[in-house]
């Protein structure tokens, strides 16, 4: 497989170290989708971050839907969260890897590009992370009323458009 | 299987993705609780002990943290 950090191009390359830096901050040491989905909504990622906001999906409506998303699944374990100032955070250090979700969301969106036989653009790879029908992304996107299907095919128009990057 | 109760917010899910919190959780309730005890001059056995893990591995997994974090580790070579 491409090394994935550098299959889709500069922005993304950098918006993965992003992810590596905001599962640390979560206190993590393994980036999933939503750490790359929270890197490439920031505004400095021009492509990715303007596409996701079209669709109202701004780095901090998808901050507190991840929130709620954390809150929804613990309630259903009859559990509340650590109050904020409890919570240790930005100090795990050593290697962060990628997890399940983002590896899967590389191989989608690079299965994206290759089917149309074009090159790996970085909206790919977000196409890659909405590809995920369960797990976390699909239910950010539930919580924050964003239809998963209407926004792969609007991202999957932008790509087909070659629009540049 | 009836697909309709495949959602990525069905009970089903809700039930799986408590497991994902969960973990997380405890993972920063033990950053958390270790930090506590280390700060109030707990030693690395004591912790292990009662973690119930080796002090090996709680030294491995949180000595650089709590260096970072300011914690002073000096004199807790026990």
């Amino acid at each position: 497989m491409t090394e994935p950090r550098s299959a889709f191009g500069t922005a993304v390359s950098r918006a993965f170290h992003a992810a590596h830096e905001e599962a640390r901050h979560r206190g993590g040491t393994v980036v999933e989708a939503e750490h790359l989905l929270l890197a490439l909504a920031d505004e400095s990622n021009d492509t990715c971050g303007s596409l996701l906001r079209e669709h109202g999906l701004s780095r901090e409506v998808l901050t507190d839907a991840i929130r709620r998303e954390q809150v929804r699944s613990l309630a259903y374990a009859g559990v509340e969260p650590l109050p904020d100032g409890d919570v240790v955070l930005d100090r795990r250090r050593g290697p962060v890897r990628l997890g399940a979700s983002a590896r899967a969301a590389v191989r989608a969106g690079m299965k994206a590009a290759s089917e149309k036989h074009r090159p790996r653009r970085a909206a790919d790879l977000l196409v890659g992370i909405f590809s995920a029908e369960l797990g976390t992304v699909p239910r950010v996107l539930g919580i924050a009323g964003v239809d998963r299907l209407q926004l792969l095919s609007a991202l999957n128009e932008h790509t087909a458009s070659g629009v540049a990057e | 299987m009836d697909d309709e109760r495949i959602l990525p917010l069905g009970e089903r899910a809700d039930g799986l993705a408590s497991v994902i919190a969960l973990r997380t959780m405890a993972d920063r309730l033990e950053d958390l609780e270790v930090e506590r005890a280390m700060r109030e001059g707990w030693s690395w056995s004591q912790v292990a002990e009662a973690l119930g893990v080796t002090r090996q591995a709680v030294h491995k997994k949180h000595g650089r943290r709590l260096i970072d974090a300011g914690v002073d580790l000096r004199r807790r070579n026990d």
